[in-house]
């Protein structure tokens, strides 16, 4: 089965808006922008893929890339086994939801919206009015469904949009940043639709950019980290944590805290850092590959040596971190 | 057929849902024809050697105007507008989502706009033929129908070029707003071209909507038959058979491009 998606040093150049002087001959044309630059990766069938990145990291052009809306620059992609060039059948193998809610027509119920968008499918009307009532119900709102598609809050707008880009039965679904606009209630009635309904029971694969770094983690199989238009990193999360800082951090309270202890310690962790709060008091630093491992002989020499454990903290590497590092920009807070 | 039935159902829809406008602009037609019919009044026999070739009435000749204008103005905008009002309201991306072409987009968009013209144009004809006197009993309807087609596929030919100026410009195409004001000023809707002097006649003969309007009124108003009308159909079938693959050309440049610079669903 081919992958759901593969691009191929995928780059797309925009020109500069000219207007009417694009069409004079020999006009100076402006400098190009580069929204796409060099993407190569791979997506499985059935995977939940996350494409994370900042506003303006080119994740949305990608996103029309892959679904034909434009044309590449340079590079070439396959998207469920499909070339680029070959639109009708990859148009007919997926999906596409966007968190624009003006894509519908507002004086039009849900089902007349979906009814709609299922002919040019090529849905028969049969086809239409059965699969119409059937992506209505995996979404839950075939209760309000004869209802104009303006008095729908947000929520439901985006699960209706999620309905739509799934008339079809798409083996590929696009979610362009899904929740942008959504409060936490309906993020998190969205992100269970997504991944139990979607991903797990439909099997569909799913392509979803987001700029949330905790919607990725909660969410996704593996993740991309784009930036201005290249892929910086992708991977599990682990993965991605273990390229910034392998290992866990750690940090113990010790009370009795001696010299000694000290040196005993430095032969089997690396780093080791000493604050001492007061002279009975100090907090020990250090970062482990195999945490596990190492944290019980660390603990026998603590004890052993006369001091006692007070508090004792580990913290992986935030993915808020990884996707600092990889962008060039300041942590929260920092 | 099944799309066509879908956009044809999706504007009824959206127009049924503003049965307000839809009953005004019907009133709108009372006001146009009353007006004009008062105009005509006024004219008199002043008016009538300007119209012989029509049979010397002038509210049967300006009924026939502006009754046949709205298929102009349909075919100019209707195209570039259906485009225009997808990419504002962001529905464009979405249709262009699934396997229809564009061009099946556009056209299908038009369709419902064709229909709604040709109920107003049957108000149009039924008030001046029931009410004010309009003689259109001895029209040769076989000859007006073939009029009307070629009027509509050489006027929807400019209104695709004009779709394509808005699939790159957005805003502001030409085409549109240069051959309004000409089918108005230069196209014999309100007045005989013959009034015109000698080279913004000249300058009409360019313009499809003159044969049109020529060759409908002598359909309708003289029944003349399809033989008598052989040079302005010609002409029309000319102007059609330039137009439409010239406009299918520029449109899919138009699409080419949009997708070249990523601007098919700016506004």
């Amino acid at each position: 089965m081919p992958c759901a998606i593969e691009t191929f040093d995928l780059a797309k150049q925009f020109p500069r808006n000219q207007g009417l002087r694009g069409f004079i001959p020999g006009f100076r044309p402006s400098p190009m922008v580069t929204a796409v630059d060099g993407v190569s990766l791979t997506v499985e069938q059935g995977e939940l893929f996350g494409l994370l990145g900042p506003n303006g990291a080119g994740k949305t052009t990608l996103i029309k890339l892959l679904c034909t809306l434009i044309v590449p620059t340079a590079g070439t992609a396959r998207v469920n086994g499909y070339d680029l060039r070959q639109e009708a059948a990859i148009k007919a193998s997926v999906g596409l939801v966007t968190g624009d809610e003006r894509s519908f027509y507002w004086r039009l119920s849900g089902r007349q919206n979906l009814e709609f968008f299922a002919a040019l499918h090529g849905l028969s009307t049969d086809q239409a009015q059965r699969r119409v009532q059937q992506v209505l119900e995996l979404v839950e709102l075939a209760a309000i469904a004869d209802e104009q598609f303006q008095t729908y809050p947000t929520g439901m707008r985006q699960r209706l949009s999620i309905a739509r880009g799934l008339l079809h039965a798409p083996q590929l679904l696009f979610l362009d940043e899904p929740t942008k606009s959504l409060d936490p209630l309906a993020t998190r009635h969205l992100h269970n639709l997504i991944k139990n309904r979607l991903a797990s029971q439909e099997g569909v694969a799913i392509f979803l950019t987001t700029h949330r770094l905790e919607e990725a983690e909660q969410l996704c199989h593996r993740v991309a980290i784009m930036d201005q238009g290249r892929i910086r990193a992708c991977g599990t999360i682990p993965e991605l944590r273990a390229r910034l800082r392998p290992g866990e951090h750690y940090r113990l309270k010790i009370r009795g805290f001696r010299p000694a202890m000290q040196a005993a310690l430095a032969k089997l962790v690396s780093g080791l850092r000493v604050t001492f709060l007061d002279d009975q008091d100090a907090w020990l630093e250090f970062t482990a590959l195999n945490g596990e491992e190492i944290l019980s002989p660390v603990l026998d020499v603590v004890r052993s040596s006369g001091g006692e454990i007070r508090a004792l903290q580990s913290e992986a590497v935030s993915l808020e971190e990884v996707f600092a590092h990889l962008t060039g920009e300041p942590a929260y807070g920092e | 057929m099944r799309k066509l039935l879908a956009f044809l159902k999706r504007d009824f829809h959206l127009e049924a849902s503003y049965r307000f406008s839809f009953f005004l602009q019907f009133f709108g037609i009372f006001f146009s024809v009353a007006l004009f019919y008062f105009l005509a009044r006024l004219l008199g026999e002043a008016a009538s050697p300007y119209l012989q070739a029509y049979g010397g009435d002038y509210f049967s000749f300006v009924l026939i105007g502006i009754a046949f204008a709205g298929y102009f103005g349909v075919g100019l905008s209707s195209f570039a507008n259906s485009i225009r009002q997808a990419q504002t309201t962001g529905t464009l991306e979405t249709m262009l989502m699934t396997p229809t072409r564009v061009s099946t987009v556009v056209l299908c968009s038009a369709i419902w706009d064709y229909l709604l013209t040709t109920l107003r144009v049957l108000v149009y004809l039924a008030l001046g033929a029931i009410f004010l006197g309009v003689t259109i009993g001895q029209a040769n309807y076989l000859a007006a129908l073939l009029v009307l087609a070629l009027t509509i596929v050489s006027c929807s030919s400019l209104g695709i070029i004009a779709a394509s100026f808005i699939m790159i410009l957005k805003r502001g195409d030409p085409v549109t707003w240069v051959f309004s004001s000409l089918f108005s000023l230069l196209g014999g809707v309100y007045y005989p071209i013959t009034i015109l002097p000698g080279w913004l006649q000249f300058l009409a003969h360019f313009l499809p909507v003159t044969y049109s309007l020529r060759a409908m009124r002598l359909a309708l108003l003289q029944g003349y038959p399809l033989s008598a009308l052989a040079p302005d159909l010609l002409a029309l079938v000319i102007f059609s058979i330039s137009l439409l693959p010239l406009s299918l050309l520029a449109f899919r440049y138009a699409v080419h491009r949009a997708r070249v610079d990523g601007s098919l669903t700016h506004y």
